[in-house]
């Protein structure tokens, strides 16, 4: 029972953070004109150069509008 | 504060961020539970047990097998004889036979002689030709819903009786219990399937969200809001708005969604 407990804990979480993602992926979308799958590139970029977690920088993006740049030239992001 | 690594040497990130899309892991994990319970292959390997019993246990028999009827048909499972497959088959094909009436009545049937019997003339008279003679089947019972049959055909007529039946009861018991379980597993998968779709949902909505957010939105509260309302107006639902809205966006049209 502790184990479907948990289960149900960590699914609830991943659900919560999956949504997240998905709402910042859609500020990229519109903002830069990309793609769905273009848009989470950039957000892994920006984990990878920001050495932060994906879903760190999904919340921060919905809270603030703010996405650390990825790369020294954006420009070629698309 | 950390200095930023290197571009041509990027710190090793948490695998799993990069992983793009994140994957659907609740399909995994709900299976994964239902496993817990009864894989296929142990209920299986189990009816294969019981059949194989069944067969053994009651001289004289060519084989044994366990008919299964649910919402995708009807079908046999751990047939221990070719023959028990054929004859089964021809059950399903002409839509009468013995188990297909110990399955609809919820009670044993008996045939002494294939040959003479005049209950499934068409079946009867084909498994005659197969060398099947005498036939006993007892319905599967679970929770009072008939679930199926377990049969044994022999090649000798009139070779069950009383005591072949109350063996063929106790052991059609087992039967049902194995298949209750199985039964579980598929509804465990129908679930996971349907939550998948329900998690795509969320995900189209959930971006479109963001969509409205980057548009001036100035809280998911009020951005879903917007979604909501022109699903009433256009009498769709919130995810084909959400869903027409990304789609919109994607094919370079950002005015074309009424959102």
């Amino acid at each position: 029972m502790q184990d479907a407990r948990e289960l149900a804990e960590n699914l609830q979480r991943a659900m919560e953070f999956r949504s997240v993602i998905e709402q910042a992926k859609g500020i990229l979308m519109e903002r830069h004109k990309l793609t769905a799958d273009q848009a989470f590139r950039l957000l892994a970029e920006a984990s990878m150069h920001t050495n932060r977690r994906v879903r760190d920088l999904a919340l921060n993006l919905v809270l603030t509008g703010e996405l650390p740049p990825a790369d020294s030239a954006p420009g070629d992001l698309r | 504060m950390r200095d930023a690594a290197p571009a041509d040497d990027p710190t090793p990130a948490q695998p799993d961020d990069l992983r793009a899309p994140p994957p659907v892991d609740l399909a995994a994990a709900l299976t994964q539970m239902a496993g817990l319970v009864l894989s296929r292959e142990t209920v299986d390997t189990a009816l294969e047990l019981v059949t194989t019993l069944a067969a053994t246990t009651t001289a004289g028999t060519l084989g044994a097998a366990v008919t299964v009827v649910d919402e995708h048909g009807k079908r046999s499972r751990a047939a221990s004889h070719q023959a028990v497959q054929q004859a089964d088959a021809l059950q399903y094909e002409l839509d009468e036979g013995p188990c297909l009436t110990a399955w609809r009545s919820q009670e044993m049937v008996r045939i002494d002689e294939t040959t003479s019997d005049v209950r499934w003339p068409r079946w009867n008279e084909a498994v005659s030709r197969l060398g099947v003679r005498s036939v006993l089947s007892a319905p599967l019972l679970a929770v009072g819903e008939s679930i199926g049959a377990m049969k044994v055909y022999s090649v000798r007529p009139a070779n069950y009786g009383p005591h072949e039946e109350r063996v063929m009861r106790l052991l059609a018991d087992q039967a049902s219990i194995l298949l209750a379980n199985s039964q579980s597993l598929s509804e465990a998968r129908r679930l996971s399937r349907q939550l998948t779709e329900a998690l795509g949902r969320r995900d189209a909505i959930a971006q479109a969200v963001g969509v409205l957010l980057a548009r001036g939105a100035s809280s998911h509260q009020e951005a879903f809001g917007h979604l909501a309302a022109a699903a009433q107006r256009s009498h769709r639902s919130i995810e084909d708005v959400a869903r027409a809205l990304v789609a919109a966006l994607t094919a370079g049209d950002t005015h074309a969604a009424d959102a």
